[in-house]
Parts: structure tokens; sequence; C-alpha cells
């Protein structure tokens, strides 16, 4: 956006691939089971739902808005899966159905953000507790685990030694990186984020770019639903429950302005990689887990500081 | 696949100076999984653990998530996997939901067990279960029949009415009643959802109309030392009428330092964690019982075991003695 950019860009990914491998080599220098493929590919393995997500949030956060129901949304559409499946709906239909049921979510948020012209907070604050609500009325705050065992496919399959659901994430990465980057639709995307007076007076569609920012994001949350749903083997109301505010940390962690007009698909993947390891390299190194939230904080702080403070350009200048 | 190619980048960069293999099969680390970790009462448990651990030569790795949640214990037992531990055992938050990933566990050769809360039957090799039902139940007839001589008639404040532990544990009290005590009569059983507030709330309201029909107050959901509460409101002396039951050390400790309250009955976290060292011992050495059998267990002795199910056997009776060796 301006001359600044480009090697702005270039340092938060470097700033962020150095916190990284910092904390990697703590982890490794504390444990020997730390850095194995092994390991690794399990930590990708855990992380592809929160990568999904972070992505449909990266999304709509360039786009000037924010989704506080995409966890919700991930239960609601894990439960509509095992209710279905419950009845006897083949679980293939089931999945297409949880996943319609997320883009549906989706779609509603955004049909209330561009037509009754709600600010994006208030709506999917309240999107939250009502698809989150449906999520635990439908199956009576309970569980359902009778899946056949085809609906392994999802969350438990290996290819090789990689875990089938890190390719999904490696598809909707790529996906995501050339449709906002390479695309006319990416430019509307920033465009809305940057100013939506001067994109609408460009002759972008905003109601048109804003249901399908909101849509995008329900699905995403689905596809994830889907892959959670069969890596836990259950269904439950109260999956995904505060799952929103890692991907609003993944994205910031990434070096977004929560303003919106950029958005960055790779550094929001190395952010939510970066929160992930830090958990398993507690797990791995026997640390008490009552501290991993201090340490995720203060990676998360250092980075947010290292992408604002350090890069202001009123800083730059001196 | 950006991601993947990072990761072995990094795998390939950092990785050459450290091997990257760890011993199999000869780990002498436990995972014990909470269901949360910030909770007293899984402390206990912790500490329980370490003791019969230092005695056999285990260590324990003490991991979970910080608020009960199924999906963070999902998380830590993939994570745990990867140390390659003896054994993972586990307190589970929802039977099903991590039965994948304990399974996934049990495949690389690790011993499960659940403990304090089953998990799914082939998701783990054995529970421990921390008391048997039958003895609760007696536990809190005979803890109140001794202060009332034995007679009398009573108010049962339960947790939920759904509650599955809470119905199994009235049904065996019923019968021991009948047979062993049969002057004492339950008039009433009311809900009191686990919530002092809810306690004292049932109590209030039912003893303002039975005051003086009523001999004793059970409790056997959370919330004892409100029901003390709501009688004291009411100018009931607690001594007059005790209250009894199933009980949280936290909550009524100062009751029952008080006087207020003689004595109440739980099991023991730690004792439970203890017996589960000693049976995932017994199992990595092979003399686990196959069938029905018993299990030797340190200072608790021989425990029972029927059906892959270790008993810990009887609940604990917290008096002002022993109390403040509970922590939870």
């Amino acid at each position: 956006m301006n001359r600044l950019a480009i090697p702005r860009d270039l340092a938060r990914s470097a700033g962020l691939v150095l916190l990284l491998v910092g904390a990697m080599a703590v982890f490794t220098a504390l444990s020997p089971d730390f850095l194995t493929l092994s390991n690794l590919l399990n930590m990708a393995r855990l992380d592809t739902e929160n990568g999904i997500i972070a992505l449909g949030m990266a999304i709509v956060i360039a786009s000037g808005g924010i989704d506080l129901s995409v966890g919700a949304i991930l239960g609601l559409s894990s439960v509509v899966l095992g209710y279905a499946s419950l009845h006897g709906v083949p679980i293939g239909m089931a999945i297409a159905l949880a996943l319609g049921v997320a883009l549906l979510c989706g779609i509603a948020n955004g049909a209330m953000v561009v037509l009754l012209r709600l600010h994006p907070l208030l709506v999917t604050l309240g999107t939250l507790a009502l698809y989150r609500g449906l999520a635990q009325g439908i199956l009576n705050g309970g569980a359902f685990s009778n899946f056949p065992t085809s609906f392994e496919l999802p969350g438990q399959t290996y290819i090789a030694t990689v875990p089938g659901q890190t390719i999904v994430w490696a598809v909707v990465i790529l996906a995501v990186y050339v449709v906002t980057r390479m695309t006319a639709s990416g430019r509307k995307l920033v465009a809305v984020g940057i100013n939506e007076l001067a994109a609408r007076f460009s002759g972008v569609r905003i109601g048109a770019v804003r249901m399908a920012v909101y849509g995008a994001s329900g699905l995403l949350a689905g596809i994830a639903s889907v892959i959670y749903t069969s890596r836990v083997f259950s269904a439950r109301g109260d999956a995904g429950g505060g799952l929103e505010l890692l991907a609003i940390a993944a994205v910031v962690v990434g070096g977004a302005t929560i303003r919106g007009g950029e958005i960055s698909v790779i550094r929001t993947t190395l952010a939510v990689i970066l929160i992930g390891v830090i958990p398993n390299g507690f797990v791995l190194a026997g640390i008490d887990t009552s501290w991993q939230f201090v340490a995720v904080g203060l990676v998360m702080v250092a980075a947010v500081a290292f992408n604002e403070v350090l890069f202001r350009p009123s800083l730059i200048r001196t | 696949m950006m991601a993947i190619s990072l990761l072995a980048v990094l795998a390939a960069g950092c990785g050459s100076s450290t091997g990257g293999t760890s011993t199999s099969g000869t780990s002498k680390v436990i995972v014990l999984i909470p269901k949360q970790t910030s909770d007293p009462f899984f402390t206990d448990a912790y500490n329980g653990a370490k003791e019969a651990a230092a005695a056999l030569g285990y260590t324990i790795s003490y991991v979970g998530p910080s608020t009960a949640d199924a999906a963070g214990q999902v998380t830590t037992i993939e994570n745990s996997i990867q140390k390659k531990p003896a054994a993972i055992t586990i307190s589970g938050d929802d039977p099903d939901a991590v039965a994948p990933a304990l399974k996934r566990a049990m495949a690389a050769g690790i011993v499960v067990s659940a403990f304090n809360a089953d998990v799914a039957k082939d998701a783990r090799k054995f529970f421990i279960s921390q008391a048997s039902d039958e003895l609760i139940a007696q536990g809190i007839v005979d803890t109140m029949a001794a202060q009332v001589n034995d007679k009398g008639h009573f108010l049962l404040v339960s947790s939920t009415a759904t509650a599955a532990n809470q119905n199994t544990w009235i049904a065996f009290m019923k019968p021991y009643i009948t047979s062993k005590h049969p002057n004492m009569i339950i008039d009433q059983i009311i809900p009191g959802n686990d919530d002092p507030a809810t306690v004292l709330n049932v109590v209030s309201t039912y003893l303002a109309a039975h005051k003086s029909s009523t001999t004793g107050v059970w409790v056997i959901g959370g919330g004892m030392s409100a029901a003390v509460k709501a009688e004291q409101q009411l100018g009931i002396d607690p001594h007059a009428m005790p209250v009894a039951g199933l009980c949280i050390p936290s909550d009524v400790k100062a009751a029952i330092h008080a006087g207020l309250i003689k004595n109440c009955v739980l099991w023991s976290p730690a004792d439970t964690a203890y017996a589960n060292v000693y049976a995932i011992d017994a199992y990595i050495k092979g003399t686990f019982p196959k069938g029905d059998g018993t299990l030797a267990a340190g200072k608790l002795g021989n425990l029972s075991v029927t059906g892959n199910t270790v008993n810990v056997g009887k609940p604990v009776t917290f008096t002002a003695d022993n109390i403040d060796q509970f922590h939870f």
C-alpha cells in the first residue's frame, strides 16, 4: 500500500519465522521427542482445524469485519453431522448436510451484516449464542459417537505418514492464497476493507463481497468441523468452544491489522503453527501445562509488538 | 503443503544434531491426564500417583487441559504419544471423544488406563474405580445413623435428578436402610444442583415447613456446608439436626473444625491414582489379573479386580482429625 509495504511484509514474516524457530529450538533442547518427523506431522494434524478456521477469519478481517461465531458454527455443524448419522442418513450425505448448514450459518451472518446494516461484532456475537444454543439443544447436551468406520476418512487417515487432513489444509491454504492474491475478487475484498466508500464508488458490489466473505468463513468452519468430528469420532454441542479467539489471535499475530484491508495467508498459517507448538512442547517436555497460557500469551505479545511497534513508520525514521 | 514443507525444512535444519529418536519400550514415564489441571481434586490425584511412582521407579508427567475440555484431552493424548511413555492414564471428560486417540496410543504399544471417570471400554486396558458405589451408599447411611440413634425422618439433597452416580447411590441406600436401619425414613429427595446457593434455598424452604418432623439432612451432591448455613438461618442447632453425606473437603473444612458437621464421606483421589500406578506396573510386568483376581497395591493392600476394573474399595470418612490432609 505504501513504500514500506514490501520490506515490512518481509520483516514481519521473518519475525514470525524467528519466533517459531526460537520456540522450536527451546523445545528441542527440552525434549528429544520434539523435533522428530512424526511429531512435526502430529502437530500439523492437530493444527489443521485451527488453521482452516483462521484462514476464514483472515478473509473476514481483511474485509473490515469480524466473525465471532466460527467456533459455534463448528459445533452446530458437528452436531448436524452426528444427528443426521444417528437418524440413518448415509455418512456422505450427512457430511454434505453439515457443510451446507455451516455455509448457511455464514451466509445468515453476512445477510444480517449487509441487509440490516448491523455491525458484524454484534451480529456474530448474537449468532455465536444462537448457533451454540442450537448445537447443544439438538443433542440435548449429549454426545453422539456411533459413526460408521468409513467416517474415519476425513480425520483419521494417513497417506504414507502424512495425515490426510493436513493435505486438505494445504489445499485450503493454496486456494485462499490464489483467490485473495491473484484474482479480482481478492482485490475487491481488500478494497472493501481499506475504504468501503472508495470501493463502492469504484464499482465494487460491497454487499456481494460481504456475503461471500461470511459465507466462506462459515464453509471453512464446516470443513474444519467435519475433520474435527472425524478425528475425535464424536459429535458434541460444545465442540469448538473458544476457537474464534484462537483464530482472531492467529490473524493478528500474523500481522494483519484488525482494522481490515490486508490479508496474509502465509503469516496467518505460520501464526497457527506457532500457537500450536506451545501445548505440544509443554507436554513433551513434561512442563506443568497450567503455565502454557503464559507462554502462549508471551509469544503473542512478542509477535504483536514486533509487528506493530517495531515497524511503525515513525519508529523506522528515527 | 507450505506448512509441511516449512516444518520439514526446519526439521532438516535443526534436527541433525539431536538425532530425534528416543528409546521405546524402556520408558519409565507415566502420563497422567486429569479432566483439568487446575482442579485441586486432580492435584491430590497427582500427589498420590507420585508417591507410588517413587516407590516403583516411574516418573509422572502431569499434563492436560486447564479447563475441562474433551478436545484439549485429545490434543494432550496425541502429543503424549510422541513422547512414547510407558503408560497414559486419564480421567475421561467424554468417554467416546478421547477413544480414537487412546486407541492410537495402545496401537503404539503404550499401556492405557482410566481412573475416576471411565472411557470407552475398548479404548483402555483397565479402569481404576475410586470406591464401590455400594460402600459409598453404606458410608452415607452409617455416618448419619450413628448420630441419630438409628431412627428418624430425613431430607435427602441430591445433585441433579439425572446424574447417574447419584441415582446409583440412592438405589443402594434404600435397600440398605430397609435391611439394616429400618427406623430411618427418607421423607423427600430434592435436587441441589451441586450448587451451594441452590442447596441453601431448597433446604431453607423444606425445613421452614418441616422443621419439627425432620431428624437430619443428607447432602450427597455438592454444597454440604450450605445445608448447615440453612439450618443456622432458621435457628436450628446443627448438632441437634445433623447434616451428613458426601462432601468435598474444602467445602466443609471450616464446618468440621467448628464441630457443625461431625463427619462426611468421599473417596480419595490420591488413593485412586496411587492404585493406578501399581496397576500399570503390574500390567507392564504381566502380573495384572487376566480375569477376576487381586492386585497388590502397596500401602492399600490387595485390591479386588473384576472385569478389568480395579476397585480401590472403601470410601474415606473425613473428620476433624484427617480432613487437613485433603486439599481438594
